[in-house]
């Protein structure tokens, strides 16, 4: 198991950094979702994804990103590279998330190791704050291209 | 001849002045008894007078005199604005001055109240007298004070309308302080002192209204029979018209079935000696009274959405959020929670079917009329504030003031109704076995499992 000295925050801001420089995908930090605060929003492909960081605690990392998926299209759960339980796996599985490693190195900075299915929770009037979140949070020519979609 | 307290067991804690709106108008014959903090009476005696002698109709009423907040540390009463920093909360300041030593001299110096300064058996006559005269004349005296009566008086002479005279509150309280395992020893004595002072002196000076004794106690004393047999033998002794009871921080839908065992065992006990109202209560409480299976509990009270249980400190005050009431659970939950359990239940497919499995209050009427997918945002509409949290910046959604107000009013019409409506404990179980197979998956089991433990509870008394 690889130890990771980066803090949970340090992590998330390592990932946006990275995810920024791809000029496809509208991502921002800390999105306000239905009273939780979702460490991670991006829009690639047109589609919703949500990010929750965990250095640790997958139990409390599901708990939160189970509610990403009123407003998102993907939720995901983001954790160091580390041993998957079958019990770990199953409650993802279960909880409709995914499961990403976060890497060191690399453009992408996430390793998928389970894909996340179509949120079938999502709720409209989230999704569309969640999206209308992000677009304001890019720069002007990104906002008039993700306008005009 | 005593005048008797109503038999509305609903009663409601005014705790703030933006309270008023929800207790006013269509709200006025939803519940049947007003309690009031005296801190607020303090802060604001002539609105309070107004409110009650005029807008409330005349509503039976009574005072917590909320001694117990100059037991605890001094930073809980002291202020938090800028520009009083390190003062004493202007209303506590008021109260203090009103009921004189020896809170008054230890707010001086800032020092909470401690039992030894209750050792002068004239001292704790004195401070009782001033407390129970607090609660008989404040609001009369405003009134009197005030050109209310000779405006109403005027009206009436007018076009005849109807003048309220507010009277004296329906129960006295005696002057009460908190107490757990630990200090139950040092405060049972000055306790009872303070409640067999208070009755002879309401018993001499007024006779027509109801003494109650209010006891405040932590969880973890609760649950310690020995302590508590002890607690219940000498407040028993003292004989008072009613028993007020307080847990701290004591949430029906949190508590153990243990811990509700020990509740309905608290009740049961006292109520042998007098009827008993607790102060902050839920639907556990209100199936209590309505079962049959405590013939003593005569009362619940709650507070508006968030008041169905509260802790000992801070003294009032608190921020409301805002939470649906989902009447079938009777408990409140988060927006996203609550969305997820209306889908559950089908709600979220047609307006009818959200009447028939959600909620039909007036509330839910005027808000979900075509698309409850899409109306019942209502309930959840939020603006988005940052701020820092642990040296980081956090962006939370905070609702809106009109989000709050319809999540209140919702609540204030699902609680008329559960006092109100007809249950019984077969149809509760039935309920509950409704609740499992439709909730336990959406919301998760911690949000209902309450449900089951009150079935257990209850159908344990009756057996």
């Amino acid at each position: 198991m690889i130890k990771y000295r980066k803090t949970e925050r340090e992590i998330l801001i390592s990932a946006y950094k990275r995810i920024k420089k791809r000029s496809t995908i509208d991502a921002c930090c800390d999105a306000p979702l239905l009273g939780r605060c979702a460490d991670l929003v991006y829009i690639a492909k047109n589609k919703l994804f949500s990010v929750e960081f965990k250095l640790k605690d997958w139990k409390k990392a599901i708990k939160q990103a189970r509610d990403h998926r009123l407003g998102a299209d993907y939720a995901y759960i983001c954790m160091p590279e580390r041993k998957v339980s079958v019990e770990m796996r199953e409650e993802i599985r279960r909880s409709g998330l995914g499961l990403i490693f976060y890497r060191k190195q690399g453009r992408w900075p996430f390793k998928e190791i389970i894909k996340a299915p179509k949120s079938i929770d999502t709720w409209k009037i989230a999704y569309i704050n969640l999206r209308r979140y992000v677009l304001s949070k890019q720069s002007g020519k990104r906002r008039e291209r993700l306008n005009a979609k | 001849m005593q005048n008797k307290t109503p038999e509305n067991m609903h009663i409601v804690r005014f705790g703030t002045a933006a309270d008023q709106k929800y207790l006013l108008d269509e709200y006025l014959n939803t519940y049947g008894m007003l309690i009031i903090n005296a801190n607020i009476l303090a802060h604001m005696p002539s609105a309070l007078a107004s409110f009650l002698s005029v807008r409330a109709g005349n509503k039976p009423y009574f005072i917590d005199p909320q001694t117990h907040a100059f037991q605890h540390d001094v930073a809980y009463i002291e202020s938090s604005s800028e520009k009083r920093k390190g003062e004493i909360k202007t209303s506590i300041q008021k109260l203090a001055d009103a009921y004189g030593n020896p809170v008054q001299l230890r707010i001086q110096k800032h020092n909470s109240v401690i039992p030894s300064d209750f050792k002068n058996a004239s001292a704790i006559k004195e401070f009782c007298e001033r407390v129970i005269g607090y609660q008989l004349n404040t609001i009369p005296n405003e009134i009197k004070k005030s050109d209310t009566e000779k405006y109403f008086r005027y009206l009436k002479q007018e076009d005849g309308a109807k003048l309220y005279k507010v009277g004296s509150p329906h129960i006295i309280v005696a002057p009460y302080f908190y107490m757990t395992s630990n200090t139950i020893d040092d405060w049972i004595e000055v306790n009872i002192k303070c409640a067999s002072e208070s009755k002879n002196i309401s018993f001499a000076r007024n006779g027509k209204v109801e003494f109650a004794i209010q006891i405040v106690i932590s969880r973890e004393l609760l649950a310690n029979r020995d302590k508590l047999n002890l607690l219940i033998d000498r407040y028993k002794s003292v004989n008072p018209n009613k028993f007020l009871i307080w847990i701290d921080s004591f949430s029906e839908q949190e508590a153990s079935e243990e811990e509700l065992n020990n509740y309905v065992y608290y009740i049961k006990e006292l109520g042998k000696a007098a009827p008993v109202i607790n102060l902050y209560g839920g639907y556990f409480s209100v199936m209590l009274y309505k079962c049959k299976a405590l013939g003593c509990l005569k009362g619940v009270s709650h507070g508006l959405e968030y008041g169905e249980s509260r802790g000992v400190v801070p003294v009032g005050g608190g921020i409301p959020t805002a939470k649906y009431y989902f009447p079938i659970l009777h408990t409140r939950l988060s927006f996203r929670d609550a969305l997820r359990a209306i889908r559950a239940v089908g709600g979220m497919n047609s307006v009818s079917e959200f009447y028939k499995n959600v909620c039909d209050c007036k509330m839910c009427k005027s808000i979900i009329k075509r698309d409850p997918e899409n109306d019942f945002q209502e309930y959840g509409k939020s603006r988005n504030v940052r701020f820092a949290r642990k040296g980081l910046t956090v962006n939370i959604d905070y609702p809106l003031p009109k989000t709050k107000d319809n999540s209140v009013r919702h609540y204030m019409w699902c609680k008329y109704k559960e006092y109100n409506e007809k249950c019984d404990l077969e149809s509760f179980k039935n309920e509950c076995k409704s609740i499992k197979l439709k909730l336990e998956r959406a919301i998760g089991l911690e949000n209902i499992a309450h449900c089951n433990v009150w079935l257990r509870v209850l159908e344990n008394i009756n057996k």
